[in-house]
């Protein structure tokens, strides 16, 4: 009969880069097992606890939870020989290679105690306890480095007289490790200390055998030599495997995460193991190293001690995680929090509040709409009281009116929207009754759950929003929300090609190819991609790199703080959640948002919205340019009241149905408006034409996977075009689908048919609707939905088309509220765009909101007659600012311009933009050079660029300068001059980067110790309040310009310099110096495609602009290319068999050449579906050597033979939307993706050269849906984590000089996840 | 006039002569494991192989190539029988390394005729002799014929007559000239300087704005086609160093210092037995990412022994303080050089005097008798692997057993 065993120290993937199991597999190996309970002891942080806990709940473990804890020197082991005690190394500065990462600190293991009636340890104090230890532990001393100290983990062993905690002591404890070094008078002053600080019962000895090598840690003599010490003093002994890996075979994943955590090549020096034997142990193979140890020490009976004593403790240990941990309970904040009065009812003051403002929110609403208001409101909020949650409604309410009062643009997301309960807080904008949004999509009685509401505020204030949130509600009740960055493919060949030692720039390479996948997927993905096949990774020497690259598959890699989530709750928070510090300071639960919902707490998505930050500065731009002019210059009626005086525009107030904004929507010239910018919904509104608010709603719902799928774009197309009759699958199904002609486009429209069709309610609608989800879930939900549609006189036939198109929709569809929300901003973007288009495309610019260049935008503007003002010193700001500028046409009553900013020069601090703008203005070169104390590559930059031309009297673009002028070269002598000038007189090269001021926080407890703990810049003191700088003139500096007589920078100089400086072409498209070949080859340029015949085949140039790679019908994957070519912008296809030899070229070039076939359908309606690409300054090159033939020559090898291509639609299909069979069809957009379907030819792979169906992977969704693994997973558009991926390339020194010719110096394009490249 | 003779792809040309049946493939000479590429055919530099690139690399971007382990020692015989051709022509031969050297040819043109002719002797004896090709330039200079046998590879031969020189450099782009790199280069497209006539017609003033008093005043002098450096036959030491590239990038300080030990005993061999001391220690750290710094310091006084030089090697190295840098190679080099008989050992007080360098002599004749190594330091032994026993995963083997490249 063999006993249960408890593991009391085991280690998961939370453990970063230490662990190498997840939770779910240690729980499944302990019940394999036959185990009845598991510890989790992560490292410094309990980041998989609650997955961990829900974990044990499903499967019936009971869990224990701790954390391993890195613990201060006493000093007591200070002497002992460093093989046992190996000490921080002592901090100087290396030269280089950095300092050493991962000290080997002593550690000890914490575990929290259970409630228990006997100690009195009450419910949930124990985890309490534990949570607070380990917040302490995250913020004291250096952020990421969380280093505990014996006394703070003594004092939150304590509480109330009872023990909460367990502390263990193991073989890499200062214990441990005196007993390596066989100095028992050591070991025995270390076990006083702790016993002299720490309660009765809250101490124990953690024996670990690993049966390594004698001397070694963890060895059986080593265990023994801790058990006998142990015994001796009267401490209990429990025995432990130190677990980092579920199975024996993980024992190479920790060793390559122990590399990767150290920063360190893999050498056995480097590894924390001796041996593979710190897995999840079977209770009989714990029991044989209980009796090892015991033999070793000789004393055969310690064996059975041990292990009971590990049970013993087990059981003190064991949680109840409902009851200790509080899961699914509700914690919002205290009612006095929110300006209730003591046992003032929260529900009542809801809706005072909500009836107070229909007459503001409906003004002049008939009483017929009145009553329908009230009613809709008095069942919204009988829901709310059903569920006890009119405190989550305020606690909202306050953070909007909060952020409102900062002046900050604040608009819900999500399905919040359908409530008009948020719509009367002024929590959301749209109005859910006039377009038809439901509660029951965000909230119904039939789910105990928070729901979820998502706020949009400007991204360039969302720090500021977060500071008032915390300083409003207190930082012992708000916290941000971490999330796990995991291991892709890209970071695990980056850190295990370290770890082996590869050259750098070779792993760089190699990770570059890889699109953004799975690492499990790194084999599949070279067998599948033509293009990773060609560059060599195929080779058997670098098995080994990629074998080691699925093992991290997943792994959390590193924690950061989630774009968006912020816990609200009560003053209990803190014992609810471990808290550490993000890089910016803010606190941040070690929970993620899936985490702190399940622990009930409110999470509010406060989401950055670069649009937001973006419309905010066009309307400040309009007041300060217009001002009172603004109605006249924004062709505004006389009626409007969204505009005051002073050309103040409340966009909020603007309504929805401009004329003038639809207008151009239709013309599809919506480059940098919200969600209508992407080549595909070009497409699709060319061809849909949005005359309403509510069209632009479907647009957005249909632009989506979900009616790709369900083909639903093409049917609603010809209804709404009048060239079909809508179908409405059942008479009574009518009025739900009529707006959007017979297609079911909304989740609503989902609950709707099913309560029509099935007489249920709208929430058990919503039941049923989730239920749909799981190939389980949608089985069940269809005998039910047949037998209750059958009972209520749906015929057979249309009871089985319902179901069938339901069962396509799946959970693919999209919530109408989210779309109505998401509407709101495309609408306000577009009606900004019409009316104001250089504040607006200043605004874009400013804040960067869209998927595309900002060059594209540039040339947007140029094309809206809007002029590109160059860098000018004096002019120029930390942001683009819109100019009046002469008048070119005397039509044009308001010629305006944009500046460009000084904020875009490569290399420029916020500090130094800062000292430049507030020492304007200047008079010379040399002045700004004392004033404004730039560094001297910057200042070579602004010069380069022309920021000096008409400060130093340049003028523009004479090809050659008049002899003895002053050209831009000889500003940079000047300069040179100038700085050995300062250096000789101040003795030191200027330093790179501006001084900066520390922000004076408000900060409390946590929050200070948090906010301590930043690790971002400081934040640079605003232009208005930098001291200005006089100049000191000495007389002897050179402040004169001298003429060298050095020639002017050419045209294409200058554009060189502008991209290589800006990122931007300003003065002429980089086109233009291709000029003669392009028209050579004869080219179609983007404003002829629409000229040129159907079924031509075409060559189209241009700079590359964005690559995508969206997901498809069949499964295959597609490469989208958008190339700019001054005249528009030109969409191209690459279907599989233009991949095999050009999605290299594709996703690695810069300026391109395609050749294609045209295809037309419908009036704007074009693609393009290439059959070549090639880089253009290659092609160049060979003109140069061998003429046209040679580049001919060149386009025409390759050319896959006529019999060899796939079957594609495209000469008899017809126009797409005509009727009949359509193709699959690509999202929104005309562009098929080359299968039919039901006529999928095996051949067709086959005779493409690719490797053929069996090695092909589809993912296939439960509805049906199959998509390509390399397909983008979200929409193009704004990346919610703020990042910019400007990042200049590492490159080896011998590319350099080959790259420097063909690519711009900073990445100039939207390259989407699934591409590779750049 | 000056030569400059330079082989094609010499390791590779080398190779085929033993290997004709490989001629007209891609052929790359380089080490196993994880070294970098010492050289290609010209077949294999057409998809992108280079000499100095990692062979990982090289391997995946010519998968084709025939790779093949270097045998230096019949480059060296190779490269020898190569320069005694050179010196049968004119005693005027300074090697530059193992495949090129510069001749002047001043004196054999009574003897052997015009250098045109002489270059072509040479070509097609080298050629006939040795087997391989080389490629040749001539000019009044060495630097404009260094530039004239590059234009002239492969397999080819150029004169720049001392009218033309002027007409013939003007046409180049800056970076071709001598000691313009990236960075020169870069300042000088700046102001718009493209081609050497760019420079050559820039006044020295503005030059030296822009490039500094020293670089600016030699660009312009080279502009010009002004180069006063003469062919120096007689290569005088001016260090003595040796440095070992590792089979695998090490962070592990004490194979560094090992290293160093086995480094400072090779130095002090070659200094004893060339009759040199030397004053200054250079250390030479070449990181993982082939970037490279070096460290010196002075002695007191100069030495031949080994123990001195290691010692401050090892103290150039402590101090660097690298703590988990890993490194690609590591070199001591030894400066100031002067001739042992020239130097004097002061005595310190209380100094034994048959000291370390006696002992260390005592070795150098061991090792006469016995063949080299025959006594070494006790560290430098080989002994069993230094990974914990018993384990079976050690991956300190595994990596340099060659798995990874």
């Amino acid at each position: 009969m063999t006993r249960s065993f408890t593991h009391l120290h085991v280690a998961s993937g939370y453990s970063l880069r230490y662990g190498a199991s997840t939770p779910a597999q240690l729980v499944e190996a302990a019940l394999a097992q036959g185990m009845d309970s598991l510890a989790l002891t992560d490292r410094d942080g309990l980041y998989g606890a609650v997955k961990f806990a829900l974990g044990c709940i499903g499967s019936g473990v009971a869990p224990l939870l701790g954390v391993d804890l890195a613990v201060e020197p006493t000093g007591l082991t200070a002497g002992l020989p460093s093989w046992a005690v190996p000490s921080p190394p002592a901090h100087r500065t290396p030269v280089r290679g950095g300092s050493v990462v991962d000290p080997r600190h002593q550690r000890v293991t914490v575990l929290a105690l259970a409630a228990d009636s006997r100690t009195g340890l009450g419910r949930g104090q124990g985890w309490g306890q534990l949570c607070r230890l380990v917040t302490a532990t995250q913020l004291r001393g250096e952020r990421g480095r969380p280093v505990s100290t014996i006394d703070l983990v003594a004092e939150h062993a304590l509480t109330q007289d009872a023990p909460a905690l367990v502390v263990l002591l193991g073989p890499g404890s200062e214990f441990g490790r005196a007993a390596l070094a066989k100095r028992p008078d050591v070991a025995r002053a270390v076990l006083r200390r702790w016993r002299g600080l720490l309660p009765d019962g809250a101490l124990a000895i953690e024996i670990v055998c690993h049966r390594g090598p004698e001397g070694s840690v963890a060895s059986c003599g080593h265990a023994a030599r801790m058990l006998g010490l142990a015994q001796e003093a009267g401490v209990p002994a429990v025995l432990s495997n130190a677990v980092r890996h579920a199975g024996r075979d993980g024992a190479v994943t920790v060793d390559v995460l122990d590399a990767a955590r150290r920063l360190v090549a893999l050498d056995s020096r480097h590894l924390d193991r001796t041996t593979a034997e710190g897995y999840l142990a079977s209770p009989v193979e714990m029991r044989d190293r209980a009796i090892e140890v015991a033999q070793a020490m000789g004393s055969p009976d310690a064996a059975r001690r041990l292990l009971d004593q590990t049970e013993a403790l087990a059981d003190r240990c064991r949680l109840d995680p409902r009851r200790e941990l509080g899961l699914w309970m509700s914690h919002l904040p205290e009612p006095h929090v929110l300006g209730l009065a003591e046992g003032q009812d929260a529900s009542l003051e809801l809706r005072r509040r909500c009836e107070q403002q229909i007459f503001t929110r409906y003004p002049g609403a008939g009483s017929g709409h009145e009553l329908e208001i009230r009613k809709r409101l008095d069942d919204e909020l009988e829901t709310i009281k059903l569920l006890s949650i009119p405190t989550y409604f305020l606690t909202v309410a306050k953070v909007c009116d909060l952020i409102r009062a900062l002046g900050v643009r604040v608009a819900a997301r999500g399905s919040g929207a359908g409530s008009l309960v948020n719509h009367l807080l002024g929590i959301s904008g749209v109005d859910p009754l006039r377009y038809g949004l439901l509660m029951e999509r965000f909230v119904t009685p039939l789910r105990a759950q928070l729901p979820d509401i998502d706020i949009d505020v400007e991204s360039d204030r969302r720090t500021e929003v977060y500071e008032k949130v915390l300083g409003e509600f207190g930082a012992d009740r708000v916290t941000c929300v971490s999330m796990m960055d995991t291991y892709r493919v890209r970071h695990a060949v980056r850190d295990v090609g370290a770890a082996l030692g590869l050259p750098p720039a070779e792993t760089d390479a190699i990770a570059k190819s890889f699109p953004h996948i799975r690492a499990r997927d790194v084999r599949q993905a070279i067998a599948e991609l033509p293009e990773l096949r060609a560059s060599g990774l195929a080779e058997p020497q670098l098995d080994l790199l990629f074998e080691l690259v699925e093992r991290l598959d997943g792994l959390p890699r590193h924690v950061a703080l989630h774009p968006c989530g912020v816990v609200i709750s009560d003053s209990s928070l803190l014992n609810r959640t471990p808290v550490e510090a993000s890089w910016m300071g803010f606190p941040m639960s070690q929970f993620d948002k899936d985490d702190v919902e399940a622990m009930g707490l409110l999470k509010l998505d406060i989401l950055g919205l670069r649009m937001q930050s973006a419309m905010s500065y066009a309307i400040k731009e309009i007041a300060r340019v217009d001002g009172p002019e603004a109605k006249r210059a924004g062709r505004h009626q006389d009626s409007q009241r969204y505009l005051d005086a002073g050309g103040q525009i409340d966009l909020d107030a603007v309504p929805l149905d401009d004329e003038a904004t639809f207008k151009l929507i239709q013309t599809t010239h919506t480059l940098g408006c919200f969600q209508i910018e992407s080549p595909g919904q070009r497409e699709l509104i060319g061809k849909f034409g949005p005359e309403n608010f509510l069209d632009l709603i479907i647009d957005i719902s249909l632009f989506r996977p979900g009616p790709v799928k369900s083909d639903m774009i093409a049917p609603f197309l010809r209804v709404r075009k009048g060239r079909a009759e809508p179908e409405y699958l059942h008479p009574r199904l009518e009025s739900v689908l009529a707006s959007t002609c017979g297609v079911v486009v909304f989740h609503e429209q989902v609950l709707e048919i099913v309560e029509i069709t099935t007489g249920c309610s709208l929430a058990q609608a919503d039941e049923v609707r989730r239920a749909m989800g799981s190939q389980a879930g949608q089985e069940e939900a269809g005998t039910w939905f047949r037998e209750q549609a059958l009972a209520r006189d749906f015929d057979e036939a249309s009871v089985g088309r319902i179901w069938q198109v339901l069962k396509a929709f799946a959970s693919f569809g999209f919530c109408k509220a989210h779309a109505a929300a998401f509407a709101l901003p495309t609408y306000q973007s577009a009606w900004l765009k019409t009316h104001h288009p250089a504040a607006f495309l200043a605004g874009v610019l400013t804040h960067d909101p869209g998927m595309y260049p900002k060059r594209l935008i540039l040339d947007d503007a140029r094309n809206l007659g809007i002029s590109v003002l160059p860098l000018d010193v004096n002019r120029s700001d930390g942001f683009y600012r819109v100019e009046r500028v002469e008048s070119v046409e005397p039509v044009d009553d308001y010629p305006y311009g944009i500046r460009l900013s000084l904020a875009e020069v490569k290399g420029v601090s916020e500090a130094e933009v800062a000292r430049m703008v507030a020492n304007r203005p200047y008079h010379s070169l040399a002045d700004f050079w004392h004033r404004a104390r730039v560094s001297r590559a910057v200042a070579e930059r602004l010069v380069l660029t022309g920021a000096f031309d008409s400060v130093s009297g340049l003028t523009g673009t004479l090809p050659v300068p008049a002899r003895g002028r002053i050209t831009r070269r000889d500003l940079l002598l000047q300069l040179a001059d100038l700085e050995r000038w300062t250096r000789s007189t101040e003795g030191r090269p200027r330093p790179g980067r501006g001084q900066s001021l520390s922000p004076g926080r408000v900060a409390d407890g946590v929050r200070q110790a948090a906010a301590r703990q930043s690790q971002a810049a400081r934040v640079t003191v605003p232009a208005e309040l930098q001291p200005v700088q006089l100049t000191l003139d000495l007389g002897d500096d050179p402040d004169q310009t001298i003429r060298s007589g050095l020639p002017e920078m050419t045209d294409a100089e200058r554009v060189r310099a502008e991209l290589e400086i800006l990122g931007l072409d300003v003065s002429r498209h980089v086109l233009d110096f291709y000029a003669p070949l392009l028209e050579a080859l004869e080219i179609t340029r983007a404003r002829e495609v629409h000229n040129r015949r159907n079924r031509a085949e075409i060559l189209v140039a241009g700079v590359k602009v964005a690559t995508q790679t969206p997901p498809i019908r069949t499964g295959r994957r597609v490469v989208f290319l958008t190339l700019d070519d001054s005249t528009g912008p030109i969409d191209a296809t690459f279907f599989e068999d233009a991949q095999g030899s050009y999605a290299g070229t594709v996703f690695h070039s810069w300026l391109l050449v395609v050749r294609g076939v045209l295809r037309k359908t419908g009036a704007r309606g074009i693609s393009l579906r290439a059959t070549g690409a090639w880089e253009l300054p290659s092609l160049w090159d060979v003109w140069a050597e061998s003429g046209l033939a040679g580049v001919q020559g060149i386009l025409l090898t390759g050319r896959p033979a006529p019999a060899s291509r796939p079957r594609v639609a495209g000469p008899d299909t017809g126009p797409a939307d005509a009727g009949g069979a359509a193709p699959g069809r690509v999202i929104g957009a005309n562009r098929d993706d080359g299968a039919w379907p039901g006529q999928d030819h095996p051949d067709w792979e086959a005779a493409t050269g690719l490797p053929s169906g069996d090695r092909r992977r589809v993912l296939v969704h439960v509805s049906g849906y199959r998509q390509s693994p390399y397909a983008d997973l979200k929409p193009p558009g704004e990346d919610t984590r703020q990042t910019r991926s400007m990042l200049a390339a590492e490159e080896t020194a011998d590319r350099v000089q080959e790259r420097r010719r063909r690519e711009p110096a900073r990445k100039l394009w939207h390259a989407s996840p699934g591409s590779a490249g750049r | 006039m000056v030569l400059h003779v330079d082989m094609d792809a010499f390791y590779v040309s080398v190779e085929l002569i033993d290997r004709p049946e490989l001629r007209g493939q891609s052929v790359i000479v380089g080490g196993g494991g994880r070294s970098v590429v010492l050289s290609a055919s010209y077949e294999a530099r057409r998809v992108g192989v280079h000499s100095a690139m990692p062979m990982g690399r090289a391997r995946r971007l010519c998968p084709q190539a025939v790779v093949i382990e270097p045998d230096h020692h019949r480059y060296a015989e190779v490269s020898h029988g190569v320069m005694e051709i050179f010196r049968s022509i004119t005693p005027l031969v300074e090697p530059l390394s193992v495949d090129e050297a510069f001749l002047d040819v001043s004196g054999a043109v009574r003897r052997l005729g015009p250098p045109t002719r002489i270059a072509q002797l040479i070509r097609d004896r080298v050629a006939d002799e040795q087997r391989i090709n080389g490629s040749i330039g001539i000019a009044a200079t060495k630097f404009v014929a260094k530039l004239a046998s590059s234009q002239a590879k492969p397999d080819g031969l150029l004169v720049v007559p001392r009218d033309r020189t002027i007409l013939f450099l003007h046409a180049l782009p800056v970076g071709a000239l001598w000691g313009v790199g990236d960075r020169t280069e870069d300042a000088l497209r700046r102001i718009g300087l493209m081609t050497v006539a760019d420079i050559a017609y820039t006044p020295v003033a503005t030059l030296r704005r822009a490039l500094g008093e020293a670089s600016g005043t030699h660009l312009h002098e080279l502009a010009w086609g002004r180069d006063p450096r003469s062919v120096v036959p007689e290569h005088v030491e001016k260090s003595i160093g040796a440095e070992e590239t590792f089979r695998t990038d090490v962070d592990d300080p004490q194979v560094v210092r090992r290293e160093l030990l086995r480094l400072s005993e090779r130095v002090a061999a070659r200094l004893r037995s060339a009759g040199l001391l030397g004053r200054t220690v250079i250390i030479k750290i070449r990181f993982a990412d082939f970037t490279t710094i070096t460290r010196s310091r002075t002695l007191s006084e100069p030495t031949d022994v080994a123990r001195a030089i290691h010692a401050t090697a090892l103290e150039l190295y402590t101090r660097l303080g690298l703590e988990r840098a890993r490194l690609r190679l590591v070199g001591v080099r030894l400066e100031g050089l002067i001739e042992a008989s020239a130097g004097h050992h002061q005595m310190v007080l209380g100094e034994r005097p048959q000291g370390w360098r006696e002992a260390e002599q005592a070795v150098d004749r061991a090792g006469a008798r016995f063949g080299a190594g025959a006594v070494r330091p006790a560290s430098l032994v080989a002994g069993p692997g230094n990974g914990p026993s018993g384990d079976p995963h050690s991956w300190g083997g595994a990596v340099s057993r060659g798995l990874v490249s």
